[in-house]
């Protein structure tokens, strides 16, 4: 999990542009905490090689000159972990194999004891029972032994049966205990693997620095652990380095055939976009197909697992959790009904962990791919509700500016009748000596212009129509009276009041 | 400060729908294996009745129960327990089966063992441990500020020059990440298990927390363990806090290394070192690539490659 955490935009000095790599170290997830990120990652990263299309002839000098580099980098990183791997094998076979080989000769010390003084079952079937029994006592090993006796209290008539079936416990109970120690006390001490010969050690210490741990080797001894325990701390970042350098190595070869591709389907003049989805459908293709699907088919073949069960394999291993209930190559050792040892191929446990070294890339690569989709759309949703938020303002600002400019048009056009009214009526008045009731009009008309004033005094610049008392006379100053009745000159002070809250 | 507020709001959804995904797939685990183990837990208890009650053991006889208990075994049932006894596959522990999933833990006790459980897993592992990835990440970012460019700004202002403080302050924060985070609950382990000394508890802690997770030392295992499910949510929360504290050693050190410009003093071969003809640049835990755009990328609005002291990278 420590290697998962990122894709790294990697500009080398040649200035081409990111070529996405894996690398052990935690690139945040800035871009959905910080907005401003989103200007360093505006585009979804879809491909594992954002190359462009048309490649520059410099940039390509620059490329093999990298490439060239980074490969020498790389196996010589990759030479120092095999390296890292045998000293820390060795180790472990010295620190393990005296505690195993003890536990071994008290098992078969006790084993002669009870087959001397046994009864009813004849030594080879005590060998089937101790076999059949052993693969199911491995997985429990952590539960008491007690209950491992209590399943063999079988009741039967005479004492020496009885005693019998002490002994039986008694051994049973060493059995567990030499389970627990690592030890397979089955079969004869002379033709029998040992947990901790070299390569089995190589493996155990591959799985501790990958940190996928399968768990079906692990060290008992106190010097064991410790040892252990330092090996990590070191051979971690080790391995992280060189998955970094796998990952790269990787990338550049893809990168160079969905170039390319790509350089071969720009002539059908397809979008950038396209050319992005296809390279990463691609990309995820053959890398199952290489990484998964034919290891799941030669895992099917020679483990003699199911289809479901190889595939679950592969991925549990490649994604470093490494439950351990299937495991490649340790077949012969203490699984479940494996009664013989197969008879793997010299080199199947070193291509398997060779395997598992570029298959690990792979899959860093891929699920940073989903984390970067997670991402995308987590920031997309918030450009999405941003957008809609923003689109919203916008057609609200449109409809109520739509709206204003009805109704200031409205109100003028009112206006310019009330006033010809209002001339005509002064007419009328100052033939008929009549007062207006013009002031009584106005209230409603007064009311409503400071409430509407409220609202769009910071939106919109604004027409203003201050009205004078002088009739005809129109000047305009900046607030709109979106009634378009005028005050009197005895609201002059209104007005005043109106043209403050812009 | 409201971008700050909003950050901490989406930090926590994060969590929560971390959270939610975790009870999802223990719920789904545990309706899908449960079932498969109690039947076979009822079967093998019948098996060893009907053996019990046979007056002699005849090798035939005890090789039939013997299959039929490893394939009993094959699917975590055993027949050693009282069939009163816990289940593996209850919400808790499928909940910490979920999480050990997620977190590349796997300590590989308990297991699925049908093959829908199986098959769950793969979709569940693929889609959650990228997801998991991005809440730590989340996390980690979110004390940095607290953790680490406070504490070395104080550094700082008590006189230290930048180099010097960088390294005080990681040094500081290893001890500090080791006491609290492994030895502190080593100490509580060897207290909780019976069996466990307290160099096993350490061994367990370190082996959890680097995802390695053996699965020779399980928490919560032993038969008669009281409060269970909370034991069990405990180890969940401690695994968690323990890898973010990891993943924030891991940036501490590669921000140090960046003021130190050891970084990109090693990241000089690009193309120039084939100018310098020079190929035996130091390998032993240096390498060009990964360290320098780790913290481009996660500096946001700094050019890749400026890193002047890591104060000044943007506290998000």
């Amino acid at each position: 999990m420590l290697y998962y955490s990122k894709d790294l935009s990697q500009r080398n000095q040649c200035g081409t542009p990111q070529i996405m790599i894996i690398s052990m170290l935690p690139v945040a997830a800035p871009d959905l905490l910080d907005p401003k990120a989103a200007v360093h990652n505006s585009k979804p990263r879809l491909s594992f090689s954002t190359k462009p299309v048309v490649l520059n002839t410099p940039e390509d000098e620059c490329d093999t000159r990298t490439t060239v580099m980074r490969w020498k980098t790389v196996s010589a990183i990759f030479f120092l972990v095999v390296l890292y791997l045998i000293i820390g094998a060795t180790v472990f076979q010295a620190l393990e194999q005296p505690h195993e080989s003890y536990q071994k000769s008290v098992i078969l010390k006790e084993k002669l004891e009870f087959l001397a003084l046994h009864s009813c079952i004849n030594s080879t079937e005590l060998e089937d029972l101790v076999k059949a029994g052993l693969s199911f006592i491995a997985p429990l090993m952590l539960y008491s032994s007690s209950g491992l006796l209590n399943l063999y209290c079988v009741k039967l008539p005479t004492r020496a049966t009885i005693f019998t079936l002490k002994l039986l416990s008694f051994y049973l109970q060493q059995v567990v205990s030499a389970v627990r120690a690592g030890v397979n006390p089955s079969g004869n001490l002379s033709n029998q693997t040992s947990l901790w010969d070299l390569s089995s050690s190589f493996f155990f210490a591959g799985t501790v620095i990958t940190t996928i741990g399968f768990g079906n080797i692990s060290p008992h001894t106190e010097g064991g652990r410790i040892f252990c325990i330092l090996y990590a701390l070191l051979g971690i970042p080790l391995f992280g380095f060189l998955l970094a350098g796998v990952g790269d190595q990787l990338g550049t070869i893809f990168g160079k055939g969905i170039a390319k591709v790509e350089k071969m389907i720009v002539k059908w003049k397809v979008s950038q976009t396209k050319i992005r989805v296809i390279s990463t459908l691609l990309f995820i293709l053959f890398g199952c197909l290489i990484f998964v699907a034919l290891p799941a088919v030669i895992f099917k073949h020679i483990e003699g697992w199911s289809t479901l069960e190889s595939i679950y394999f592969v991925v549990i291993t490649l994604t470093t959790i490494g439950f351990g209930d299937f495991v490649a190559g340790e077949k012969g050792h203490l699984t479940e009904g494996g009664s013989e040892n197969l008879e793997y191929l010299d080199y199947y446990k070193p291509v398997v962990w060779f395997w598992i070294l570029v298959g690990l890339a792979y899959f860093a690569a891929v699920l940073s791919m989903i984390g970067d989709w997670f991402r995308v759309i987590s920031k997309k949703t918030k450009e999405e509700v941003g957008e809609f938020r923003a689109h919203a303002a916008e057609w609200t600002a449109n409809v109520s500016a739509e709206f204003k400019e009805t109704r200031r048009r409205l109100s003028v056009d009112i206006y310019d009748r009330f006033q010809r009214a209002a001339s005509i009526k002064r007419k009328l008045s100052s033939e008929l000596g009549i007062n207006a009731t013009m002031n009584q009009e106005m209230t409603p008309g007064k009311r409503t212009l400071s409430a509407n004033l409220c609202e769009d005094k910071d939106t919109y610049p604004s027409l203003t129509l201050s009205l004078s008392p002088v009739p005809g006379a129109l000047t305009r100053n900046g607030s709109l009276y979106l009634n378009g009745l005028s005050p009197d000159y005895a609201d002059r002070q209104e007005i005043a009041i109106i043209e403050n809250l812009k | 400060m409201p971008s700050a507020s909003k950050s901490w709001l989406l930090l926590s959804g994060f969590v929560l729908f971390y959270i939610i995904y975790l009870l999802f797939g223990a719920l789904v685990f545990s309706s899908i294996e449960r079932p498969v183990e109690d039947e076979l837990r009822r079967d093998t208890e019948r098996l060893k009745e009907a053996f019990l009650n046979q007056s002699c053991v005849s090798a035939a006889t005890l090789e039939l129960f013997l299959s039929r208990v490893l394939a009993a075994n094959k699917h975590g049932v055993s027949v050693l327990r009282n069939s009163s006894g816990r289940s593996n596959w209850d919400l808790a522990s499928s909940m910490f089966f979920a999480n050990t999933l997620v977190t590349t833990v796997g300590y590989g006790h308990p297991t699925p063992l049908s093959d829908a459980g199986k098959a769950f897993s793969i979709v569940y592992a693929l889609i959650g441990v990228p997801f998991t990835m991005l809440v730590l990440t989340a996390c980690v970012q979110r004390v940095m500020q607290p953790l680490v460019l406070a504490p070395v700004g104080l550094l700082q202002r008590s006189g230290l020059k930048p180099r010097p403080a960088t390294v005080v302050h990681f040094l500081l924060l290893l001890v500090a990440v080791v006491l609290c985070c492994i030895l502190a609950p080593a100490a509580v382990f060897s207290a909780l298990e019976a069996s466990w000394t307290f160099l096993d508890s350490v061994y367990f802690c370190f082996i959890s927390l680097c995802t390695i997770g053996l699965g020779d030392f399980v928490p919560a295992a032993r038969p008669g363990q009281p409060y269970r499910a909370l034991y069990q949510v405990a180890v969940m929360v401690y695994l968690f806090i323990g890898l973010m504290m990891m993943y924030l050693l891991l940036r501490t050190f590669h921000k140090m290394a960046d003021v130190h410009g050891l970084t990109t003093f090693f990241q000089l071969p690009r193309c120039e070192a084939s100018l310098l003809g020079d190929d035996t640049e130091p390998i032993v835990g240096n390498d060009p690539t990964p360290p320098r755009p780790k913290d481009k990328a996660a500096a946001k609005p700094l050019d890749p490659g400026s890193q002047p002291s890591y104060n000044s990278i943007n506290k998000g």
